[in-house]
């Protein structure tokens, strides 16, 4: 004879099994979700330079910039906020009589920085390893206003980092600048275009 | 010889039960689950209907007397016109329902717990967890997957759970129609939190786009999660196979992620955006649903009762 709790408790087992499926179903949409999420995110762009002395790869979401100064500039045009994340590549000759040390470099670019920028300050300086060549990193931050923000927007903070790099009587300089608050974040984007970096 | 229960109110039945699939009912519950209820099916008609009138309605307020809504204004305005398509439905329902009244709290509780379960889980989720504005519209082909996997079922799901982990067990979830009843509601709570985050996002909307969007949205939320409280209603009431609640699930999270796509398709044409394409598109579908669960409703009861 089978009983009504019996009944009950073939019907409960269901329900219970029905609810797993479902749970599970939507688990496993959320791992692929995720996993389509990486995938994109992971897609790059290439750049190598016209003498094929440098070459790196950059998220291929991100956008050519006009920066006449630089060999590369992209940026991250679809970030929320009055700052989008950019990447700039920029080189310069060395003189070979006077060849300057990576923290001369850095002097450099800092006094240049301190004239152009709005509040412009050094947060740290630190050694850094680039395509197996030493390097130095600067970290510094300053206020933007950006072109295209609204009359009245309060002014960005920024925080960026350069990466200074001498190869083969040239240096390079790797400039990634984003809004403060999300530089803890998004710094791993430049870690990982430095880390594709390749010296020919 | 077996003794069997009511799947309803779990009193054991004696002789001959009538049952539908695999569950019994007592003389009352299986009345009441084979029970047409046509005013639920008028108050769907009508709100797609009255929505479209407010459309018309606001978008005619909008151009011919140009209002100045400015900062806390026009946040307020466009949170209240968040409001209004709930606020129609649970009008038209109720006024409908006085002769065969479903308690009151009850839908308004799921419509107010899938609106928190949009703005504790889903909204955050989506935008915070999956950052789908940094990656979904890469390409025609991510946004329709990724709006599948990622929007589709986590807005189903909890509109889903909306119901489930509440009202499904309850005696108050005796009838076919409950589980479309409930799922409206859910989707209609879900649909107003996520107006209500996009108004609050874009502080405030302009009149005649927001107001297109924000009955876009809820139309095609209530839809969806009318076809989940479909699946769950017959899962309930003829005790489907397991498979059945997954299939329910996947097939409201499909629809959900192929409408957003549809919908941008048709409303952005390169630099221009024409909002109007994806009020027909969403009216369509709301009708087309609404229509499909109407007949399926109504045959599933005549077969039970040609059954009996």
């Amino acid at each position: 004879m089978v009983g009504t709790a019996s009944v009950r408790r073939v019907t409960a087992l269901k329900g219970w099994l029905d609810e797993l499926l479902v749970v599970i179903l939507v688990i496993v949409a959320l791992l692929l979700g995720w996993a389509v999420k990486g995938w994109v995110e992971g897609q790059t762009g290439s750049f190598t330079s016209e003498d094929g002395s440098i070459s790196l790869r950059y998220p291929a979401s991100w956008l050519g910039q006009v920066d006449k100064n630089a060999l590369l500039a992209v940026s991250d045009v679809r970030q929320q906020g009055v700052f989008k994340p950019t990447f700039s590549l920029s080189t310069r000759e060395m003189n070979p009589d006077f060849p300057l040390t990576q923290n001369d470099l850095l002097v450099t670019l800092s006094l240049a920085k301190a004239e152009e920028l709005t509040a412009y300050r050094v947060l740290s300086v630190d050694p850094a390893t680039v395509d197996g060549q030493t390097a130095s990193t600067m970290t510094y931050a300053y206020v933007a206003e950006p072109a295209g923000a609204p009359q009245n927007a309060i002014p960005a903070v920024v925080q960026a980092v350069d990466c200074v790099v001498t190869h083969e009587g040239r240096a390079y300089v790797f400039t990634f600048a984003t809004l403060a608050e999300r530089f803890e974040r998004d710094e791993a984007i430049f870690r990982s275009i430095l880390g594709s970096v390749d010296f020919d | 010889m077996s003794e069997r229960a009511c799947c309803v109110c779990q009193v054991p039945l004696t002789g001959e039960a009538r049952t539908i699939g695999k569950r019994c009912y007592c003389t009352e519950h299986y009345a009441k689950v084979t029970r047409g209820r046509d005013h639920f099916w008028q108050s769907g008609w009508v709100l797609v209907a009255a929505l479209i009138v407010f459309i018309l309605l606001v978008v005619g307020v909008d151009t011919f007397a140009q209002p100045t809504l400015e900062g806390g204004l026009l946040l307020a305005v466009g949170i209240a016109v968040a409001l209004v398509p709930a606020l129609i439905w649970l009008l038209f329902f109720y006024l409908q329902d006085r002769l065969e009244p479903e308690p009151k709290r009850y839908v308004i509780g799921v419509f107010i717990l899938a609106a928190l379960l949009a703005a504790a889980v889903g909204i955050p989720v989506v935008n915070d967890l999956f950052k789908v504005s940094d990656w979904l519209y890469e390409s025609a082909l991510i946004q329709l997957v990724g709006g599948i996997l990622v929007v589709g079922f986590s807005q189903e799901f909890l509109k889903y759970a909306a119901v489930r982990y509440t009202l499904f067990g309850s005696q108050e979830f005796d009838e076919r129609i409950d589980g479309v009843i409930y799922g409206t509601a859910a989707g209609l709570g879900y649909a107003t939190m996520l107006n209500i985050q996009y108004v609050l996002s874009n502080a405030g909307v302009d009149l005649s786009v927001g107001v297109i969007r924000i009955v876009v949205t809820a139309l095609a939320q209530a839809s969806f999660s009318g076809i989940v409280g479909y699946f769950l209603a017959q899962d309930k009431f003829e005790g489907k196979p397991v498979w059945w609640m997954p299939a329910g699930v996947t097939l409201a999270a499909v629809l959900n992620g192929l409408f957003v796509f549809l919908r941008d398709l048709a409303s952005v044409r390169g630099l221009q955006f024409n909002p109007w394409n994806g009020l027909i598109l969403a009216t369509l579908v709301a009708l087309g649903i609404l229509g499909i669960l109407f007949w399926l409703m109504r045959r599933a009861n005549r077969a039970s009762l040609a059954q009996a």
